[in-house]
């Protein structure tokens, strides 16, 4: 009973921690929410704290799509982020595939050179005379080439596919099964957890894609939303007689529409997180 | 091992097909937008087959339905291409450093335009001046003098612009506490304790500082420095700044009026009426405080406090808020309230890829262009749009605003050799007439000149800047005691050398004519 009673305080204890990071997690959301929603003289009378606007406004959301360019620079974000991620996602489960296999031909030789970009990166020159010789330069696919496999999701996704029971592979080729299909047919389907993971890690990376756009993008319609809101927030820094500052709420609408699609996609995932890795998987 | 031979041509297969997309969907660059080029003026000479001219780092982007670069292009009969970057120039340096030059790029220091010209990366114009008579006749000697390196010339400056700044008073809180418009610091500090204490935003908190504004190099902040008003009162510019004092260049923040300031600075913090978030402040976040009755002075631009839509503004929250120029300077035995304004005008200048020697076609079309932009015709043009459809001219020959004309938000950016800066303002922000005329002709004007010297090797001037910045900083508000000034400034000869840069600015301000 005593136990029982400490297990509950404990919970509770762990509950009311867990709550208290979960509020200062959600509360900056709430305030770049509101504030986008919130007429500016609203905002300004608030003292700019602002947690649930009084009147609702989407003329900050307007104003936000009036934008140059905006309307074909989120596009080119949503198409790197899906297209890219399936780009990665393909290719990096290729070669995690392969390098788990213990027969795979120079096999250390092959993790060694996929180490070396972990633990030495190209530089900003170096990368961007690739991208330039390679003829990417001012076309979305440098946003998607240059990155293709991140040499930490690959280690990663390669562990796990090592962690598969080794039993699972043997009944396969003992049904006959070519690597292909072992893969495809028995290893994904069960693989969901981390291609998943590696799918969210990959698409926030091109959701945020920010550098690349600017370093390699001189296009300005071809370049990605998150180049457009730093030019945005950048001018409430500049003292140009032409320009007029944009708001806080015109700012903050900004960043609703560049954060909020990567952040709804994250409970759809959640339940491949939390599922058990290889629940059912080996029978008998 | 033929299964793992197949797994291997399948994924170079993935990859060749991914290149090939690539391939597919590059292009060699983009118009800056598409439009009509059918009218043409009196054109210049125009190039026999259209060239492309890649200009990179316009700092604005130039939307698509921009029609003056396509009537640029069709009265020049070239192509353009804008590469805009927002005026960060790494991307520029990424690109010098992988050889890939544009045509024409935006730098946007004298200092960095030196160290590209050591890189050797930079045109010399000198030879070439003669096929721009207009460019060379627009600018004095000394705007040629920044961007002169070891007798050549490396870059296209830009017209300087007008001064826009002074003091702005919430005149409606003045006739409420029955205050005159102070000219005297003691004045100026009743006035600023009233303010403080009379709560006039009627919150009934004591939250209102009655000075605000914004803190920085005098580059970065546009000479709008919550404390220019305070520094030109004693006769001295930003503390960073080269000045001639005594026919001797001197860095600012090394004289004893430059002491005297920080202690008049220092007295105000101390009585409480300096806002204690001035070197956080940007333009947003005054903005807002001046909007909410947080501040009553504060020193700024015309252009941040008088245009239409900043009225509209900073009455949002008080319809009474009647924002004004400060009309009395401050006076005191050592100088008058005024502006600071670099004596070589804007800094941002362009310059032309070195290599374009190889191509002559190219750079002769390059050197028409600039010629061009020199121009009356062009200057119509960069400056207030398309005739007939942006402004008309009147039977006086006055410039007309029309409507469209607002919605050039973005003209500043292609303005590549500035504009001529009293017209262009009077006609395209006509509600702010008097202000813009009362800053450009009555507000005592202060120059400082190292925007013109040269970096001297072993010296970093951004740390020196960078340095006095911080510790001017902690003297005005008192985490550092003024007693301890003497040791910052020696300091500031000891560790970073400032004898060698101020010895620079002397020879160069020497030649230049500025030091007899």
């Amino acid at each position: 009973m005593v136990i029982h009673l400490r297990y509950r305080i404990y919970d509770l204890f762990i509950n009311i921690i867990l709550v208290l990071i979960g509020l200062m997690c959600f509360f900056p959301m709430l305030y770049v929410v509101s504030v986008s929603l919130t007429p500016y003289e609203e905002y300004l009378r608030q003292g700019g704290i602002v947690l649930f606007p009084a009147k609702v406004t989407f003329e900050a959301y307007v104003q936000f799509w009036k934008e140059p360019y905006i309307a074909q620079c989120f596009r080119n974000t949503v198409f790197i982020t899906v297209f890219g991620t399936m780009c990665n996602v393909i290719v990096t489960v290729l070669m995690a595939y392969a390098l788990s296999r213990k027969n795979l031909l120079f096999r250390k030789f092959f993790l060694f050179y996929c180490l070396i970009p972990l633990l030495i990166t190209g530089g900003v020159v170096p990368t961007y005379l690739i991208v330039r010789n390679t003829g990417l330069l001012n076309s979305l696919s440098a946003l998607i080439i240059p990155t293709l496999v991140s040499p930490y999701i690959l280690m990663i996704t390669r562990t796990f596919f090592s962690n598969i029971d080794e039993s699972l592979y043997e009944s396969a080729r003992i049904d006959g099964a070519s690597e292909f299909k072992i893969l495809f047919a028995i290893i994904l389907p069960i693989s969901m957890p981390i291609l998943a993971t590696i799918g969210l890690m990959y698409g926030v990376g091109h959701w945020n894609q920010y550098y690349a756009s600017l370093m390699y993008i001189s296009d300005s319609s071809k370049r990605t939303l998150q180049v457009v809101l730093r030019e945005m927030l950048n001018r409430a820094s500049r003292m140009e007689s032409d320009i007029v500052v944009p708001t806080r709420t015109l700012q903050m609408a900004g960043v609703v529409v560049s954060a909020v699609p990567i952040i709804l996609v994250y409970p759809f995932l959640q339940r491949y997180f939390t599922q058990g890795i290889m629940l059912g998987a080996i029978k008998g | 091992m033929k299964k793992r031979i197949t797994q291997l041509v399948l994924c170079i297969a993935l990859i060749i097909a991914l290149v090939l997309t690539t391939a597919c969907s590059t292009s060699s660059g983009s118009k800056s937008a598409e439009g009509d080029k059918s009218s043409t003026t009196t054109a210049p000479k125009t190039t026999k087959e259209p060239i492309t001219i890649t200009i990179f780092g316009v700092p604005t982007t130039v939307p698509e339905t921009d029609p003056i670069i396509p009537e640029l292009e069709a009265r020049l009969g070239i192509d353009i291409i804008i590469e805009s970057t927002g005026g960060d120039e790494s991307l520029l340096v990424s690109r010098l450093a992988g050889g890939d030059i544009p045509d024409v790029f935006r730098v946007t220091t004298v200092s960095n335009l030196s160290s590209y010209y050591r890189d050797g990366v930079l045109l010399n114009l000198k030879d070439y001046m003669d096929e721009m008579p207009n460019v060379r006749d627009m600018f004095t000697e000394q705007q040629w003098a920044r961007v002169t390196f070891d007798g050549g010339i490396y870059g296209i400056p830009r017209r300087p612009e007008e001064n826009y700044n002074c003091w702005y008073i919430r005149n409606d809180w003045l006739k409420k506490l029955n205050k005159e418009d102070p000219s005297t610091f003691d004045e100026l500090m009743e006035v600023a304790i009233a303010m403080n204490e009379a709560d006039l935003d009627g919150n009934g908190k004591n939250d209102t500082y009655a000075i605000s504004g914004t803190y920085g190099r005098a580059v970065s902040t546009f000479g709008r420095g919550a404390f220019e008003g305070f520094w030109t009162a004693y006769g001295v510019t930003n503390p960073e700044t080269i000045m001639i004092k005594d026919n001797k260049a001197v860095l600012a923040v090394t004289l004893p009026e430059f002491r005297l300031a920080t202690e008049e600075i220092n007295r105000f913090v101390k009585a409480g009426v300096v806002d204690p978030e001035i070197p956080a402040n940007n333009g947003d976040t005054l903005l807002e405080k001046m909007a909410t009755g947080k501040a009553g002075i504060c020193y700024g631009a015309w252009c941040n406090y008088s245009k239409i839509e900043q009225i509209e503004r900073l009455t949002s929250v008080f319809p009474d808020a009647e924002w004004v120029p400060k009309r009395n300077q401050i006076t005191t035995s050592y100088g008058v309230s005024g502006a600071t304004k670099s004596a070589s005008g804007n800094d941002a200048v362009y310059a032309i890829n070195a290599d374009l020697v190889d191509q002559p076609e190219k750079l002769d079309a390059i050197l028409n262009m600039f010629n061009y932009f020199a121009s009356d015709e062009c200057d119509l043009l960069l400056s207030f749009g398309i005739e007939g459809m942006h402004y008309k001219i009147d039977s006086n020959g006055t410039i007309v605003k029309l409507d469209k004309m607002n919605e050039l938000t973005y003209g500043w950016g292609i303005q590549f050799l500035g504009r001529p800066d009293m017209l262009y303002c009077m006609t395209k922000f006509d509600n702010c007439a008097e202000y813009i005329k009362y800053c450009a002709t009555e507000i005592p004007i202060y120059y400082h000149y190292g925007q013109l010297v040269k970096q001297p090797e072993g010296i970093n001037v951004p740390d020196i800047e960078s340095y006095i910045l911080e510790q001017v900083s902690q003297f005005i508000y008192g985490t550092r005691s003024m007693d301890e000034w003497d040791k910052f400034i020696d300091t500031l000869y000891k560790a970073y050398s400032i004898q060698t840069y101020v010895d620079a600015a002397n020879e160069t301000l020497t030649e230049l004519g500025y030091i007899k």
